[in-house]
Formats: structure tokens, sequence, C-alpha cells
């Protein structure tokens, strides 16, 4: 995608500081694996699948601090990589730092809890929430919308 | 003036500016709105209804299920896969009010309607969160619920009053008005996306009920926006059909960015057509956009042109079409009237390439390409312009130079091939009642307007405040009216409205509404209205009786249509029996025996209409060409660049704001795209002005004010700045700053030579 970073920043306006409401609670039954630590290169996205088998997901060190990120600098986060739109499995792009979608070009900021910039999806991408121990990556719960395919996440 | 001074002489007050910049709201700036966590989905034993999108000329099909809250189905794991138009969004579904009883609504892209497959674009998709729901206090705050009147005159307060009331004021009024200073003394602006009902009951009520010929339609100061295709064809209706995104080999689009306004349409072709690698796009626009971005990477081209210049870009490439001797012969031969014309014009030296491309800055290899490929593609190429050219000085000239260049290339009538306008909003007009004979000598009402000679105004499903070209002069005038609104939300229209209507909107009444490429289809009703909120054509038929003009005994909705149909062939099969059971898929016009033809001006149509064109003789004139020889861009809205207004500053559509944004503010995860209106200026003007991306600037015109968030980016060129049109905050509104200078065929222009100052 050729969309600068700053333009893509530019599109949003000012936004309105804004907070989380609550903490969401998850069950340590969706608990899962998904990444190590000293593996982890910014910007060199890992594939996994989450909250099953059929709903891939992407996981991304941004290199700077990010919307509910993880790890030493707070940059580690994490999404379903199923378009809010209809479903295609969005790319990443490295230079923009932009989620893609191939098919209908919608674009989400991985740094801003996947906001949706630009294209036809109506909401963020699903933040997978992460959880560091020790060495080990794992994601615990969906913290913000439903996965594309699906009436309820769990 | 230094900056000082010019914030001081500002409307606009620098207090009034929010103390954050981009870069420090911009790491955590969600607006953390509740995003539901789980969604119930429609049971099986749910009320279907059938209905089309409320906004663009694409007119996707959607279907609405009803259902008992509680009732609904929450299956575990997933149901769908991708591209399957099975999904439900969380964001389809909301809770509202049916025959009185708490319902869950969900709005669904239609998988079934040939139009959209399933797909919608981010204004269509939340078409649910626009429901009226006292779940959400944000819309029940701001829809008209309720007549209001403001009895005592302008600095009387607005009082909620009986619809008896408030009709009897208005009649009144009106009455009055006329006696005094005549019936052109009652002046009235349209919006005729306002579906097709209502628009009908306005115009057959302001014509020849009260006999005024003061209007303007489309929500803007003129309504012909087709002239330069319609001298040629005949007609400015679109020509083409949905399924020539998918066949076309070139697309060629001049100032309409499908990808943010007809999205869907520009999907098919993405997805389908130009990213497999089948076709390819031209874009022609002053801005780098996503979809001019994308013509570039799939081996077509961006036309970055200076606007304005779009006649002299035309020219050239019809220049060099003929002097290749490569324009579609038997075509031209057969069917087009004044060929010679357009050699003769296009031999003028402005023309030359290297003139043409100094005019308009689009490099020379870049034009050579650009006619290379249509060369290649003719006869296969879609050739769709739209707004960008429309409201501009040079409309007529721009419109009728690329569709004579689409047209000698053969691209008329054929599968993936056309001439045309792309559309903006849907086709809300089907009969037009005979206007008064006055009308000939009062085209323009912000003639009368200026003149005082508009004593009453009618806004009527539009927002007039938003709207109008050069509202810093304008708005003023309108506001001393005797000042009619009839809408859906509170406006800044509230200000200086003497009475406001509530209208019933799409899924709280029956109406009909026909996309762009003529399908004609009923919205259904699906949901109960707020407070007492009626159609806006049930507004016109209270006014009308009440003034005991006779006419408007129309009871229901299919008794408005019926009226419309019985006046235009096309559509006089289209019964509302036969409507509502077409569905999505709706019926096409024009229709004939019950058979209507994919394109227009094709062998389908000729044998089916036993004409090729709408023209007289059936042919496809050209000779009005010769208007080019005159211009000039200089002589038009370039001509006011100079020092102190130097950048040239244009407007254009965010993809996720409709029209004047009346639903903007229902939909979070939409609007937080853009909160504020933003500037795009290229790095060298930025620069030269101390412009950082996230700095408030004012944009001064010698016609007015209007402020926006800075975006310095090379996606317009120096020189050039451009703004979101019509975005809903009132300081943010781009056309403070338009022009009041009339075009050369009465319309007026958003293109306007500016300063920019930082704040």
């Amino acid at each position: 995608m050729e969309l600068s970073r700053k333009e893509a920043l530019g599109l949003i306006g000012l936004s309105t500081l804004g907070l989380l409401y609550g903490t969401p609670v998850f069950a340590m039954k969706n608990r899962k694996k998904v990444a190590e630590l000293n593996k982890l290169k910014p910007l060199k996205p890992i594939t996994f699948n989450y909250p099953d088998e059929e709903s891939p997901a992407i996981l991304i060190d941004m290199g700077e601090p990010a919307y509910m990120g993880v790890g030493p600098r707070r940059s580690i986060v994490a999404f379903s990589s199923l378009c809010q739109h209809m479903g295609c499995p969005v790319q990443f792009d490295s230079k923009e730092r932009l989620l893609v979608c191939p098919c209908h070009l919608s674009m989400f900021d991985p740094a801003r809890g996947g906001v949706c910039i630009e294209g036809p999806a109506i909401s963020r991408l699903p933040i997978v929430a992460l959880e560091i121990s020790g060495n080990d990556i794992f994601a615990v719960g969906i913290a913000q919308g439903v996965v594309y395919g699906r009436a309820k996440n769990f | 003036m230094d900056r000082r001074e010019f914030l001081k002489a500002s409307a606009i007050s620098a207090s009034l500016l929010p103390l954050v910049k981009l870069d420090e709201a911009h790491a955590f700036s969600l607006s953390a709105e509740e995003v539901p966590s789980e969604v119930e989905l429609p049971p099986k034993d749910s009320e279907v209804y059938t209905t089309t999108c409320q906004y663009c000329m694409v007119q996707c099909g959607y279907k609405v299920y009803v259902w008992e809250r509680g009732k609904g189905t929450k299956p575990s794991g997933s149901y769908t896969t991708a591209l399957s138009g099975e999904w439900i969004n969380p964001l389809f579904v909301s809770p509202a009010v049916k025959d009185g009883n708490k319902v869950y609504i969900a709005v669904v892209p239609d998988k079934e309607c040939v139009v959209n497959k399933g797909d919608h674009s981010v204004r269509g998709g939340s078409n649910a969160q626009t429901l009226y729901t006292e779940e959400r206090p944000h819309i029940v705050q701001k829809r008209i619920k309720y007549p209001m009147v403001r009895l005592k005159g302008k600095d009387s307060p607005l009082v909620r009053v009986s619809w008896d009331e408030a009709v009897a004021f208005v009649a009144e009024n009106f009455e009055k008005i006329r006696k005094e200073h005549g019936p052109d003394a009652l002046g009235m602006i349209f919006g005729d996306w306002l579906y097709t009902l209502s628009t009908y009951a306005i115009l057959k009520f302001w014509f020849k009920g009260l006999g005024s010929s003061s209007y303007a339609g489309n929500g803007w100061f003129f309504d012909e926006e087709s002239q330069g295709i319609s001298v040629a064809f005949g007609s400015g209706t679109r020509s083409f059909t949905v399924e020539d995104f998918e066949l076309t080999k070139l697309l060629v689009t001049a100032g309409t960015n499908l990808q943010a306004n007809g999205s869907v349409w520009y999907h098919r072709f993405f997805l389908n057509n130009l990213s497999q690698g089948k076709a390819k796009h031209i874009d022609i626009d002053p801005r780098r956009t996503v979809q001019a971005q994308m013509a570039e990477k799939y081996g077509g081209l961006h036309l970055q042109i200076r606007p304005g210049t779009d006649p002299i870009l035309a020219g050239a490439l019809i220049r060099i079409v003929i002097e290749k001797d490569a324009y579609d012969k038997e075509f031209v031969k057969k069917y087009v009237s004044g060929f010679d014309n357009v050699v003769e014009t296009v031999k003028l030296p402005k023309f030359s390439l290297e003139k043409a491309s100094e005019t308009t800055g689009i490099p020379k290899e870049k034009i050579l390409k650009a006619a290379q490929l249509m060369i290649e593609n003719k006869g296969k190429s879609m050739f769709l312009h739209e707004k960008g050219l429309i409201h501009q000085m040079c409309a007529f000239e721009a419109q009728h130079a690329y569709a004579v260049l689409g047209i000698i290339l053969g691209n008329v009538g054929k599968p993936g091939a056309c001439t045309s306008r792309a559309g903006g909003h849907p086709k809300g007009t089907f009969a037009w009642p005979d206007e008064p004979p006055s009308r000939k000598d009062n085209l323009d009402i912000y003639k009368a307007l200026d003149k005082g000679k508009i004593k009453a105004l009618w806004a009527f499903g539009c927002n007039i405040f938003k709207q109008m070209p050069s509202l810093t002069k304008y708005k003023p005038l309108m506001a001393k009216t005797f000042f009619v609104v009839s809408d859906r939300i509170h406006t800044e229209m509230d200000e200086a409205a003497d009475v406001i209507l509530p209208a019933a909107t799409w899924g709280e009444a029956d109406y009909i509404l026909a996309s762009e490429d003529r399908r004609v289809r009923i919205l259904q009703k699906f949901m109960d209205p707020p407070g007492e909120a009626k159609p806006d054509w049930e507004h016109v038929v209270l006014i009308a009786k009440k003034m005991g003009i006779g006419g408007f005994n129309w009871k229901t909705p299919q008794e408005v249509w019926d009226e419309i149909r019985s006046q235009n062939d096309w559509i006089k099969e289209m019964s509302w029996e036969k409507l509502l059971q077409a569905g999505t898929n709706g019926l096409r016009y024009p229709m004939v025996n019950g058979k209507s033809p994919d394109r227009l001006y094709s062998d389908e149509m000729e044998a089916l209409m036993g004409k090729r064109f709408f023209t007289k003789d059936n042919k496809i004139h050209v000779e009005r060409i010769e208007v080019l020889k005159d211009f000039d861009p200089k002589k038009y809205e370039w001509g006011e660049v100079d020092e102190k207004y130097p950048l040239m500053a244009i407007d254009f559509r965010l993809n996720e704001l409709w029209n004047t944004g009346y639903t903007y503010w229902d939909k979070p995860g939409v609007y937080e795209r853009t909160i504020d209106a933003y500037l795009m200026i290229n790095p060298a003007d930025a620069k030269e002005r101390g412009i950082k991306t996230g700095d408030w600037v004012v944009l001064v015109s010698r016609y007015g004010k209007c402020k926006a968030v800075a975006r310095v980016t090379d996606a317009v060129k120096p020189g050039v700045v451009a703004m979101p049109a019509l975005f809903p905050k009132p300081e943010q509104e781009f056309n403070y700053i338009t022009r009041p200078t009339p075009t050369t065929d009465g319309s007026v222009d958003t293109m306007v030579a500016v300063e920019v100052y930082k704040v």
C-alpha cells in the first residue's frame, strides 16, 4: 500500500483521547501460546490461528508503543486477520505499517487498536489480547469486536 | 496581513480550537465506543423486507430482518466463509421499535441482489446504525420528532406545535407572501435523492399548486448537470450496467472517485477485473487517491491533472487519436453527427501535446500512453466522469470533451463499453410537471435571492446551509426569508427556521428509488418513525390541502407512484405489485412490454425501442465541441489566482461521509476515521507557510473562510489544496469559501483561489 504512514494518520484527523471501558476478563480455557519474545523482529509479523483453527490471526511487533501493546516496549499487538468487511485475510504492509485487505482495500492501523482508516470495513479488526509469561506470548481472548464469520468469539 | 491581524479579523477564533495536536492524540486515540462482543442472528421466522441502501447511486440491495428481542440465535464457531456475503457484522443489527414492539432489526447486504451480491461500502454497511432507537441517545437527541414553529418572528423561540398548527402556519404565510409578492416570491430547494415520491409531490405543488418557478434542484443552485452528455445522446441517463465493471478492458475515470463514492462498482472492477490483470484503469484526478494508486499499480495511469484543465487534456487526447487515424470510423460514420467540427477544433495549437502537457501539468509521455491505452481498448472502455468536472466553471466543456473522446473511440452501448456520467446520488425524479411560464426569466434562484425577491424558502430534504455554494454570501440571505425546513435531523438550519417539519426517513415509510444503472426498487417500511414524523410527500399533501389546492388527494405511496408512472413511458408498466415482487433486483427502465435493455444506445435498445439514441434524428451529436475553441482556463477560476490567493482549492468526497453527513455521527466505527475535516497540502506549500500535519489551518478566499486540520502530503501537487466537501461541522464547511460567480451555463462552482494560514 502506498498510502504513507503520515497520511494515514492525517486521515484520522484529531480523535478524542479516549479510554477503553473496563478490562475484559479472559477465561483460562481460551489461553494459547502463539509466539516467543526472543524470536520476534520488529515489523515482521507472525501468523497463528485464534480463537480456533478456522480463524487466522496475526501478531506484529510494531517497534514502538501501540494500543494494548505488550512486551518491554508495549509494542506487540495481535488481531484477527479476517477482514471485517467480507472476510478476506488482511496482509501486513511493513512500509505503511498497515494491515491491508487485498480484496476490497480496507486498511487497518495495528498501532491504534485496528481502527479502519480507509475502505469498506465498518468496524475495527478484533484485537487478540496478549499476555507475556517469561519468553512466551499467549493469546488470552478477544478484547474487541467479533471475529468475521461468527456470532460470538467463543 | 500578518498572522495576528488575520486571527483578529477571522470569524473563527483560535480559542475555539482543540488543544491537542495530532501527534499527541494519535497514539492511543480510540474513541472507545463499546464494540459489541456478540450478536443475535435473525431467527428463521423473522419478518423479511427488501430495500436498497439509503445512500449513493449504486443502490445496493439489502434484506431487512425483524424479530422479537431475545428470539434470535447465537451459533458457536464460524458459520460462513470469506466473500460469501453471509456474515452478519454485529453492527448490521440494531434495536428498534416496530408496531409498538421492541424488536431487533438486521440490515444485511443482499447476496441475491445482482448489484452488490452481498457486498457493501463503508456507508451502506452501517445503515443499521442510523436507525432510530431509544438505546442510542445521540440519535434520539438529533432527530426531529415533532413539528416546531417560531410563532413571532426570527427572535422568538422554536416551540413544539401540533401538525395542524404547523401546517396552518405555513399555509397562512405562503398565502400571504403569494398575494403580496406573487408566486415566484416562494422559493424551494429540494434534494432529489430524497425518494421519487416526495420529489414528485413537491415539484407538482410548486409548479402547478403554487405556480412558482423559483426553485433549485439537487440541493444546489441548479439542476442540469448532464448537459455535456445530453447534447450528445439526447439524455443524461447513465447508459451502462453494473456487470460492465467486470467486462471492461479499460476504465477511464475523470473527476469521479468510484472507490469512495460508488464503492461497490469499484469493488467489482478491482477484485474481479483490475487486480486479476484483465483490465487497466486510467484515473484523471488532481489528487493521488487510493484508486489512482491502484490504477498505477496494475499497469494503468494516474493523470494528476491541474484542476480545471480537463477540456485541454481531452482535446489533446482526441487530437492524438485522430492524428493516428485510430478512431472508430465505422461507428462515427454510422452514428455520429458533427465529427468535422471535432477535427477542426482540436487542430488549435492549445491542443498540441506540448501545450496540453504545459497547461494540464501532465507529462507528455503519460498523455501519449493514455492515448495508446485508449486506442488499444477502443470499443471496450468505460468512460465515466462526475462532479469533479461538473462543479467547475468549465463543466460543459470538460464533460462534452470527454464524451466526444469516448464516442469517437466507439465506446457506446457495448458490453464493458460506455461514455456516461458515473452519478452521485440515486435517481429520484421520473416525472417533471410543467413549470410555470415565468421560469424562462427566473432560472437562477440565487439571483432572485440576491435581489431580495425570495420571501419564503422551503428546504425540502436537503441542508441548504451546507450544500449551497458561497454560503458566506447566501446563508444570511436565505436565513432572512420565511424559512421552512422538512428534514430528519436538527441541523444548523434550526437557527433560522421559522418552521421545522419532521420527516420519516429510510425504513420508516415506503419509498421508491432507482440506481444509476436504471433499477427501480421499493424501499419497504420496516419500523416505526419516531414521534410524529411523516414521509416528506405527506408534508406537501397537508399544506396543499390546507391552502385549498386540488390534486393532492393521495392516501398511500402507491397512489403517488401510480400518478408518476402514468406520465413516464419508461416506467409505466412498473406497478407497485410488480416492483414488490421484483425485490432487491427491481425492474429496469426503459421498460417496453416487460423487457428492458441492459445498456442504452445498444443493438438491444434499438430492437426494443425502435431507436438507438434519444436525439430527434437518432444520431449522436458532437457539434458543440466547438465551445472548446474559446476555452482558456485563465478565463475561469484560474483567473482569480494571484499573489494574495495563490493556491487553488478543490473539494472531494470522503468515502465514509455521505452527502451532508446527516447520519455521519450515528456511526462511531465510521466517523472515528475522520473527526475533523482535513486539508491536503503539498509539502512545498506547507513548508512555505510553516504548516505541519495536524496543525489547524484556515482557508481564506475572496468569498469567505473555513478551517481544517492540515495533512501535508504529496498526494496533491504544489499550488493545489483539497478539502472534503460537506464535512458535518459548521466551521469546516468548504462552501463558506466557494465562489458566487455563475459559470457560463448559470451554475455555481466549487473551485476557488485561496490562501492558507496556520492558526
